[in-house]
């Protein structure tokens, strides 16, 4: 009982910690920027597979390959950004559009590349493996993942909350001209955000592949995930986005363990419980 | 030189004219084009009508109140799984119960709905309905007895309107959609030009005005989301039988942002605009997919792209334009 | 600002002309034409969940089709395939009714995801088109019979059919007492995995717990967290959820404790038992088409579609070629007569040696096939499913 009950903990908490990885992208360009960018799921699957073509199909550095993911889909968003979304900033419509029309362009190139069949699960030779925990055995990778996220949460609080590039993100956001007033350049700004929100896209595409393969319907599968996640947490804040995610894979975890065939459901209703309560998430801004 | 009376007269007649010109030739063309198309092209044109209530029923609630929703493709949903369930499980054949039915679970689900969604706005109504529609979406692939499941429910047959010698053939099919499309644009027409449907749009250009004029903005928000559920409630009771098969992902988020596409290609905030984006999204994921099999989804992106950059307004926005300068151009008094 | 949005533009008229540029992959012609020609239509998923299977099996097809010099009984062959979409049946419903209706086909083989099937079996019935499935249908015989009436024929045959004797194997030859179960939470998951039970328990095997898991849930873990002890585990799921869970139980040092059985292991494939590695060696599986089948035509087939294809054929691919075997069989009895009716006849009456093995046909057109157990082995350097029975004319269940 013990054992199910810390495993599950465990569970809990390294998929969410994924789901953390795959939210914070979305709730930088939709909290930050006010862009609904329905194609970060698609830079997720492209970093994914990018991840997987230099880590299992030409043996590089796993670490290498989760940087190269995370640049890959970085400057793919770089592109987006500055060609197509730096002209439709207010207009929510159109980005609506623009992004799902990406997110059918991303995919069907990503099959086309890389091929339909679903991609294993794929982690650094040292992580594989398991360790012994109390008389059974938990897989090493998921407690690398745990915390890879720990540290990415708190270097995103703190490029938030304590830097001065933080700072300028957040002025901008709040009133766009007075900070140009003042001489900063918020284009460069927003294509820097989007950049980062990006990375991380692509960055979470591999770690996240540990857990999850790479497969093309992940680019909609990853959405759905992260939009839960913030809905429940709140967007565009750290804080906000970790606690969203934790609750989320816990409750996935035990869920699951608890009511074996309402998993997906028991999530959909907590959010929605969650919702009318608070309509902004749990630490999103009081509306 | 004075305008006379008679050229007044005239260019109000020349304008009345030109204003019913386009809903004329449309309706004429939705009529007279069917006839000649082959069975398989008609219910194609059955689907785009379907499409085109639903979207018109999403741009009540976003391009009138300025409310963005992405659970709408519940109450469209759900309207046409109540139809198929009560054929198929219960086998209630009469097409008028079974719409009827339909139509009364959208907007009773809508009502419930509602009132949750409505306490915010903007981005978070966004949310919100998202979260409510995957919820149903969850439901409706769990409750598989019912339902059918991620499977769905098939084996729909063709709906019963009590006369024993009708039986459905494509043509027939889709004027019966024809007919249920002109009474909603017809009643929407009405409603959007009526007392409600102008303070609705008063209302979602500028809220605190409103409220600050005596107006009780969130009741009629609300009348608005049922207006909406219930239209998208007629769409959904024509699903089934246009198809034989109700999935899941009908009530799901894929169908929503199918609705908010079909709105923005053809043009927000115009009735004839979701018209127009049914007939062009149907339509090019039909001839792509004709094309090339394995690559349709880039050149539908291609064109979603394309529209969200060079069509503002969408390409009914567009058609809007055009109309309005030649009815400029008609009947100035200055001339 | 202007600038820009010709940068944006310039992008997309690019993709665009290299989209158009393709050629169009829909209709493959014939040669020499003499008399109207046969019109074979496939419908297969291009796109979505199962999008890697379409191309692979078009591709099968294509190579019967070539290996027949694209004619039989004297009349030319054309091949028009669609995509029947990711999940959406009312898309391929539409896809099927423009190839009936527009390109009007003789004959029609897909579609292959079983809702899809479920979706279009009415329509086709109606419409009479004989059609060859490509996937296992989940049903019983006399439920299928009654939504096929006798126009669809199961060349892909029905989930029971294959189970049930894997679970009495599994009870008789591999002696598991035992056995816990996961699988997918729909419709084919709940028939394979039902009648494997069916047929475990029909001699005498327990169950001592079945897990469910929905469609589109992402962490694996859970399950395992919960798993009870049996002499087995007999494991079903869609390609990515049983590459995830195959990952996690090894990573758990649960192969040690319980081994897996697997029926219908179409799911996993050579690439994946590559991609997971030795994990896999042991695994016991049934599956109605192996690779190493020795049998003289399907080393013709694996050899045929590997020089074509530079890969070896796997269970889809084998299937799509069985399927167009049997079509051109038909027409072959028939001599060329489309009429449906008597291609219909044809084909029940048929007896055909397959890469599959044997394939005949009840009365209601429901497939009677062989099927075989394998266990995954290393054979050098590469993994393979090794055949260890042979499991002949398995019959749909309910009959």
């Amino acid at each position: 009982m013990m054992g199910i009950i810390v495993q599950n903990l465990l569970n809990g908490v390294s998929f969410g910690i994924i789901l953390f990885l795959l939210a914070s992208g979305l709730s930088i360009s939709l909290g930050l920027m006010g862009i609904l960018n329905l194609a970060h799921g698609a830079l997720y699957m492209v970093g994914g597979y990018v991840g997987w073509m230099l880590a299992v199909r030409s043996g590089w550095n796993f670490w290498l390959a989760v940087l190269g993911a995370g640049l890959a889909s970085g400057l793919l968003g770089l592109v987006i950004e500055r060609v197509f979304l730096r002209y439709l900033y207010k207009k929510r419509n159109e980005q609506v559009l623009l992004t799902f029309g990406l997110v059918y362009i991303l995919t069907n190139l990503s099959i086309w590349i890389w091929g339909a069949e679903p991609r294993t699960p794929f982690t650094a030779p040292f992580l594989s493996g398991s360790f012994n925990v109390s008389g059974w055995q938990y897989p090493t990778a998921r407690i690398a993942i745990i915390m890879i996220g720990v540290g990415l949460a708190a270097g995103l609080w703190l490029l938030q909350d304590r830097t001065r590039l933080g700072a300028i993100v957040r002025a901008g956001m709040e009133n766009k001209e007075m900070a140009t007033g003042l001489g900063i350049n918020m284009g460069a700004v927003f294509t820097a955000v989007f950049f980062v929100a990006s990375f991380l896209a692509g960055f979470a595409g591999v770690i996240g592949a540990q857990l999850l393969g790479v497969y093309p319907d992940l680019s909609l599968d990853v959405l759905l995930l992260a939009l839960v996640v913030v809905v429940v947490g709140g967007m565009g804040n750290v804080r906000g986005t970790l606690l969203g995610s934790m609750i989320i894979g816990l409750i996935h975890s035990f869920g699951v363990a608890l009511f074996p065939e309402l998993a997906m459901f028991t999530i959909y209703l907590v959010m929605v419980i969650i919702l009318l309560a608070r309509p902004a998430g749990l630490l999103g801004k009081k509306v | 030189m004075k305008a006379s009376n008679a050229d007044v007269a005239g260019s109000s007649r020349r304008r009345t004219a030109l204003c019913c010109f386009p809903y004329l030739t449309g309706g004429i063309l939705f009529i007279l084009i069917p006839l000649i198309l082959p069975p398989y092209l008609q219910s194609l044109m059955s689907k785009v009508l379907i499409l085109a209530i639903f979207g018109m029923s999403l741009d009540i609630l976003w391009g009138y109140s300025g409310l963005l929703s992405l659970g709408h493709a519940v109450y469209f949903g759900i309207a046409g799984y109540t139809c198929g369930i009560m054929t198929v499980r219960f086998g209630i054949e009469s097409f008028w119960t079974t719409a009827a039915c339909g139509v009364a679970s959208s907007v009773l689900v809508a009502a419930f709905f509602g009132i949750m969604a409505l306490r915010v706005s903007g981005i978070y109504f966004l949310l919100v309905t998202f979260a409510l529609g995957q919820l149903v979406f969850s439901a409706v692939t769990k409750w598989d007895k019912v339902t059918g499941g991620s499977d769905g429910l098939v084996g729909i047959p063709s709906p019963s309107l009590g006369v024993n010698w009708f039986s459905w053939s494509p043509i027939q099919f889709y004027f019966l959609v024809f007919i249920a499309f002109g009474i909603c644009f017809f009643l929407l027409y009405r409603f959007v030009n009526s007392p409600l449907g102008l303070a609705l749009q008063g209302i979602r250009d500028n809220e605190s005005r409103m409220r600050s004029l005596g107006f009780n903005t969130w009741l009629f928000r609300y009348i608005g989301f049922l207006v909406a559920g219930l239209f998208a409630g007629v769409a959904g009771v024509l699903l089934p039988y246009q198809d034989g098969v109700m999935a899941p992902g009908q009530v799901g988020v894929m169908t929503s942002g199918l609705a908010a596409l079909i709105c923005i290609i053809g043009g927000i905030g115009t009735l004839f605009g979701p018209v127009v984006g049914a007939l062009v999204i149907v339509f090019a994921e039909f001839i792509a997919s004709m094309y090339t099999p394995e690559r349709w989804p880039l050149i539908l992106g291609v064109i979603f792209v394309a529209a969200a950059m060079y069509a503002r307004g969408g390409i009914g926005g567009y058609l809007y334009r055009v109309w309005r300068r030649a009815y400029m151009r008609s009947g100035s008094p200055n001339d | 600002m202007k600038q820009g949005r010709i940068t944006g533009l310039g992008w997309l008229i690019c993709l665009f002309l290299v989209i158009i540029a393709m050629p169009s992959t829909s209709a493959f012609a014939a040669p020499a034409s003499q008399g109207k020609p046969i019109k074979i239509g496939v419908l297969v998923p291009m796109t979505g969940a199962s999008a890697e299977t379409g191309p692979k099996m078009k591709n099968a097809i294509t190579l019967r089709l070539e290996e027949a010099k694209w004619q039989v009984a004297g009349r030319p062959i054309e091949l028009i395939s669609q995509d029947e979409g990711g999940g959406d049946p009312a898309f391929a419903m539409a896809a099927a009714k423009k190839m009936v209706e527009m390109d009007q086909v003789d004959i029609m083989i897909g579609p292959m995801n079983t809702p899809m099937t479920m979706a279009v079996a009415p329509y086709l019935a109606r419409q009479q088109i004989v059609t060859l499935t490509l996937a296992p249908v989940a049903g019983d015989a006399k439920m299928l019979s009654n939504l096929f009436k006798g126009w669809i024929f199961t060349t892909g045959g029905e989930g029971g059919q294959f189970c049930f004797p894997f679970g009495e194997f599994a009870y008789n030859d591999m002696k598991f007492r035992t056995i816990t179960t996961v699988s997918q939470d729909h419709a084919a998951g709940k028939r394979f995995m039902g009648t494997f039970v069916e047929g475990f328990k029909s001699k005498g095997g327990t169950v001592v717990q079945q897990q469910w898991v929905p469609y589109g849930t992402a962490d694996m873990g859970p399950y395992l967290s919960v798993l009870k002890d049996g002499d087995a585990l007999a494991l079903w799921l869609i390609p990515i959820d049983i590459r995830r869970f195959l990952k996690q139980y090894d990573e758990r040092g649960l192969f040690k404790k319980m081994p897996i059985v697997i029926p219908r292991a179409g799911v996993i494939d050579e690439v994946a038992l590559k991609e997971l590695g030795d994990l896999t060696l042991g695994l016991v599986a049934e599956q109605n088409y192996v690779n190493l089948l020795d049998t003289q035509v399907n080393k013709k087939f694996v050899a045929g579609y590997k020089s074509k294809y530079g890969v070896p054929p796997d269970f889809f691919c084998a299937t799509a070629y069985q399927a167009a075997s049997v079509a051109l069989a038909g027409f072959e009895a028939t001599k060329g007569d489309a009429t449906r009716d008597k291609l219909r006849q044809a084909i029940v009456s048929l007896k055909l040696e397959t890469p599959t093995g044997n394939v005949s046909f009840t009365p209601s057109g429901l497939a009677i096939l062989d099927t075989y157990f394998v266990e995954v082995k290393k054979k050098g350097g590469e993994y393979i499913f090794e055949p260890i029975k042979k499991r002949p004319a398995t019959r749909p269940l309910g009959e």
